[in-house]
Parts: structure tokens; sequence; C-alpha cells
């Protein structure tokens, strides 16, 4: 993805060089306003070639005035008369994630072309990811996080009768089992997650089976912020997108301190 | 393929830049448009050029422009105006081919006759298909269908569809086929008839599945799918060119 995005950026710097190559040998001469075309094309990240309809492409000025358009039935889209000037553009479908980009429209040097057009590329946009929310943490977590009390404005404090509730943002599946937990490292104990099976959304690590590591007396706990000993981990857990069945696996971590 | 639609939108700016150095200073501005064009060709005999292809560009308004390409494959389109199209490539007895073509312009330019080459376009004759009964799902081969998903319905009623069957839309020399219970992993086998270019996984088995008269399981969870997968070889109908088919369902089945 990120490199579809920078060589798309370079057709626009190309688009660019266009203009700033022009002629340098001659006089002064008047200037002209230059206003721009631009343009392109929409597919899902599965096929590229599947053009998507219906797309919202927005792009936002410096004093938020917005222009829109919106992909037609084969995911083309193209928006006239755009002034040079730094946009952020923003690609938005329900169902799939929202891509947000900066994006520097710019005029410099000669040209004579009248009807300017740049060249967006193609932007292939995804179903959206499967995500984790941590409660009482209030952690939103994506497959790959692994946030870490203290860091980044996380705040993973456990403290003792606290059940640690992980809730997944659509159904999940493992016909291997699931594996989410909590495990101690100083005493090597885990705290098994348990599923609720009505919905297979949520898990629940439960504060009884955090206190009864340790014969009863519950993990290691200390007052030094940085001495991350009690891990929830996430793992094994796999989804289907809601539109195309792709399966997506997710792992994920948040290292978290123990205080009395 | 997005490598090459980039360096096309790229050599495309690169043309309207090339008129710079050879004209007065551009008081005066003036619109460009591009012939462009290109070759078609088969998919698994590139040097072969395929003839009376329409290549049809289809811009953001969903105008359209038609080409035909000549006996050595090449193909032109005049006058077309700057912004992302769609190039649909079709041809009797070929699987259609899409992709987009954006045409940029910016900076200077002094050439009249501007002409943008489109990359060679390389047809396959149509793919082997099969039709699905209960499902009514067209299957094609490297694909893989989910009850529930993509829009497909694959459900499986035991008391109400009797065998399974995937019938080819043209001869095939061999297929084979295997279904799985889901949840007991226990799998039939299917036969397959030439003379009707079907293969079918027999009711009697299906009922049987699960040993003791007991058949497939059956529940009301859309997650938890039986499979089957296909297998076929074949040859394509014009030029006799080997063509594997392979293609998984997964289904749910109801009492």
């Amino acid at each position: 993805m990120n490199a579809r995005r920078i060589l798309s950026s370079m057709v626009a710097a190309g688009s660019l060089l266009g203009i700033v190559a022009g002629c340098g040998n001659a006089g002064p001469a008047p200037t002209h306003v230059v206003e721009i075309d631009l343009g392109g094309f929409v597919a899902w990240a599965g096929d590229s070639s599947v053009g998507l309809p219906g797309v919202t492409v927005t792009l936002t000025d410096i004093d938020g005035d917005t222009r829109i358009a919106v992909t037609n039935s084969q995911g083309l889209w193209v928006l006239t008369n755009v002034k040079p000037g730094a946009y952020i553009e923003s690609y938005e479908f329900t169902g799939y994630e929202t891509i947000t980009d900066t994006f520097l429209l710019e005029a410099i040097g000669e040209n004579n072309v009248k009807n300017i057009f740049v060249s967006r590329g193609t932007i292939v946009m995804q179903e959206s990811l499967l995500r984790a929310t941590v409660s009482p943490f209030g952690l939103v977590l994506m497959d790959g996080d692994g946030p870490i009390d203290g860091f980044g404005g996380v705040v993973a404090t456990y403290t003792t009768g606290m059940n640690i509730v992980v809730t997944f943002s659509r159904r999940i599946f493992n016909p291997g089992g699931f594996d989410v937990y909590v495990y101690d490292e100083v005493l090597d104990e885990f705290a098994l997650g348990v599923v609720d099976t009505a919905t297979e959304t949520t898990f629940t690590v439960s504060a009884a089976d955090i206190a009864a590591m340790d014969g009863g007396l519950g993990p290691f706990t200390d007052t030094d912020p940085y001495t991350w000993t009690l891990f929830l981990i996430i793992d094994n857990v796999n989804s289907f997108t809601p539109i195309h069945g792709t399966m997506q696996s997710f792992d994920a971590s948040v290292e978290m301190n123990a205080t009395p | 393929m997005w490598l090459a639609r980039s360096a096309l939108a790229l050599a495309v700016t690169g043309v309207a830049a090339a008129g710079c150095g050879s004209g007065g200073r551009g008081s005066l501005t003036h619109d460009v448009k591009f012939d462009v064009g290109g070759r078609v060709g088969h998919l698994l005999h590139p040097d072969r050029p395929l003839s009376g292809a329409t290549v049809t560009l289809t811009d953001v308004g969903e105008d359209t422009e038609t080409a035909t390409t000549a006996s050595n494959g090449l193909w032109t389109e005049a006058n077309l105006r700057p912004g992302p199209y769609i190039e649909r490539f079709e041809l009797a007895g070929y699987e259609p081919m899409e992709r987009e073509l954006i045409l940029a312009v910016g900076g200077e330019n002094d050439i009249e006759n501007v002409f943008v080459g489109s990359p060679d376009a390389f047809l396959q004759e149509t793919r082997l298909r099969a039709t699905s009964s209960p499902f009514g799902v067209e299957i094609r081969s490297g694909e893989t269908y989910r009850d529930g998903f993509s829009g497909h319905v694959l459900q499986y009623s035991v008391a109400a569809h009797g065998s399974i069957t995937l019938t080819f839309d043209r001869d095939v020399i061999d297929a084979d086929g295997d279904l799985e219970d889901g949840e007991t992993n226990q799998n039939v086998g299917a036969s397959f008839d030439s003379a009707t270019r079907t293969l079918t996984f027999d009711a009697a088995d299906i009922d049987t599945l699960n040993g003791g008269g007991t058949p497939i399981t059956t529940d009301t969870d859309p997650w938890t799918w039986h499979r089957i997968d296909v297998d076929a070889f074949a040859l394509t109908p014009l030029d006799g060119d080997p063509e594997f088919f392979a293609a998984t369902l997964f289904f749910n089945a109801v009492p």
C-alpha cells in the first residue's frame, strides 16, 4: 500500500515536472492563473482490477473548504478546476478502511496547457480491519499492535479486582481454539480468557482467575512503572471481512503494570 | 499491473513536457488531446496478435470511444481528452479484460499530434466454468465461494436437496471432487460423467456421510461451513492449450 501511495505521488510529481520543466530561454512573459483537473481510479485491494463505485473522494484545503467527488460505476473520479495548494485527500467508503493522505497540488514554471490533468493514480482500499477494544483501559487494538503502559498516552495498569474484557469489532473464529489470556512474566502463570459463545466477539479474563495466580496471592505487583510484568496476549484470532469474506488474522498484546 | 499504469501516466506527462523550448512563452494556453494506441495479443502465445478485438475507452462521464484491432493486433483511438478511463478489451472466444488508463497532461506542449502508447493487452481464451446445483452459483477456476459472503448463497438442505452437482460448460477430459464435513472432517468423493460434463456428489453418500446412516452435519450457524474442492482438466476450445480448473466452495447445511 505505501509503495503504491509513493508511486502515486510520483505520478503527481511527474505532472509537476511537466510544468516545471518548461522552457527557460525566453524573456519575461505575463503570468496566468492555473486551475487543474485531477482524478484517478479506486479499486478493491483484493483485486485491483475491480473498481469501487460510490467512494467519496474529498480534498480539504488549509481553510477547511472541501471539494468532493464520488467514483462512478467503474471506480473513476474527477475533480475539475482545483486551485494549486496543499490539501488533505481522503477516500471513504462504507465497509472499507478510510485512506487519508497529504496531497500537494503544485504549479510552478512554464505552462501553456489549458486542460491540465493530474493523475492521482490507482488507490486501493481494503475492507474494514478487525479491531479489539480492551476494557477497562479503553484501548483499541489492531493486528500487530503492542501498546505499553505509560507510553503514547496508554494507561494499562492492572489493579486487583479488574476483569479484562476484549471485544472484537465482529465475530471471530478459530477452529484450533482461541488464545486470549493474561500472562504474568514473573510467575510464569496464565489466566485464560473465556469467550462469549453467543456472540463470539467478546472474551473475558476474570478478576477471579487473575487473582488465582500464585496460589491465590494474585499477580506479581510493584510500583515501578518500568517493570511491565503482566501481559494481555491476543493470539490465533481470525475473522472474515464482512463483504468479500477475506480471512484476517489478528495478534496483539498489551504490556501492563500491576499495582497492589 | 499498477506499476505499468503509473509508468503510463508518467509517460504521458513526459510527452506533454517534451514540447518545451521550441515555442514562445505560453501566454496563451491551449487544450491538449491525445491519440492513444497499442496492441492486443494472445496471453499464452504473446507473439500472436489478435485481430478484431474491440477496445472501448470509457471516461468518467461514461462516454465511450471504440476501436477495433487490425490484423496485426494494433489499435488506435484519436482525440481523447485528459482524464481517467477504463480500457476494455473484448473478443469472441476470449475473456474480456479491463484496466484503467489515466491520461495526464501539464506544463508545456507544442505537439499537435500527441500520441500515447497503452501497454500491450493479452487476452486469454474463455475459461472453463461450472454451474453448481442446488446452489446455482457459477464456478470459475481459482475462485473460492463462501456462503454468506460476496453475495453468494450456498445452502444445502438435507431434506429438500439431493445430489450436489457441478456441470461444466464444455468438454472436460477429467474432473475430480471432494466434499468434507466441516464438523466431523468426514469426506466423500464425486463421480464424473464425461458425457454430461457433470461431477456428482451422490445424495446417498451425503446422507450417510458420517456413517451409520448419519448425514452431513446440519446446524443454523452460518459460520460453520462444509467444503467442496473441485479439480478438472480440459483443453481450451480454440487452440487446445491445457487448462487446469480448481475451485473451492464453502457451504452450509440445514436439516
